[in-house]
């Protein structure tokens, strides 16, 4: 679909597709030291799955979330005895899910919806000089 | 948000006032302009049935964010500025006409 303001809802698709991601994030963090008895399966973690959206004459449509994607079930087993949920080997079971990588992530998606936010911005400034033309 | 229509505005803008001096070197410019189809105040008709839709997209978006039902902020500051710039085209356009419309009406005959 191309509109007047195009611009604006390519950007707005991709401000959708990183507010995905931010959620994800934030709950794969959140969820991070959950603890689970070896014989249920771990916090999966999140992954958000994106692909560029076509128009029909071939231009861009911004980004569209196709997906969500689940990570390992089996998570890390780890040898905690003295927990409530080991098993009879002292066995637990944690989501396999790396800090820093989550980390990296929550920058990159927060940094990529605030670069959708200027692309916005610019738009609109283009938008409201081709209104003042020949005033 | 179903401001597809509003794509004709500008060519027509520009051909319906020039077709009244279709006597001058202006013909083949104002020739073009019937052949588009809608009369002006039929495009300015449609333009505001679009800004009337875009405002009620914000309006249903603003009863949203009150509600706690909005799914993303930004989903409401960019129908807001939609709305806003589309008005400001509407506006725009009709100034223009009536800007030419009174400059013809001046014109001593």
């Amino acid at each position: 679909m191309s509109t007047v303001f195009s611009t604006f809802d390519v950007a707005r698709s991709g401000m959708g597709a990183y507010k995905t991601w931010l959620n994800a994030v934030a709950d794969n963090v959140s969820n991070m030291d959950n603890v689970t008895t070896t014989d249920s399966p771990a916090f999966q973690e999140r992954f958000v799955e994106v692909a560029a959206a076509r128009n029909d004459d071939g231009s861009g449509g911004g980004a569209i979330v196709t997906a969500m994607r689940l990570g390992d079930p089996n998570g890390r087993v780890t040898h905690e005895p003295n927990h409530p949920f080991a098993d009879a080997n002292g066995m637990v079971r944690r989501p396999d899910i790396e800090m820093s990588d989550q980390m990296v992530y929550l920058q990159v998606a927060q940094r990529g919806y605030q670069a959708n936010i200027n692309s916005f911005q610019r738009a609109r400034d283009a938008y409201e000089a081709a209104l003042s033309i020949g005033r | 948000m179903a401001m597809l229509p509003i794509a004709p505005i500008s060519p027509i803008a520009i051909g319906a006032p020039t077709a009244i001096g279709a006597g001058s070197g202006l013909g083949s410019i104002g020739a073009a302009a019937p052949s588009g189809g809608n009369s002006f105040s039929d495009m300015l008709t449609q333009a505001l049935d679009n800004v009337g839709a875009s405002s009620a997209n914000v309006d249903r978006l603003s009863v949203q964010a009150a509600t706690g039902d909005l799914n993303a902020a930004h989903d409401l500051t960019i129908a807001t500025s939609e709305a806003q710039l589309l008005t400001q085209l509407t506006v725009e356009v009709r100034n223009r006409a009536v800007e030419a419309f009174n400059d013809i009406m001046r014109m001593q005959v």
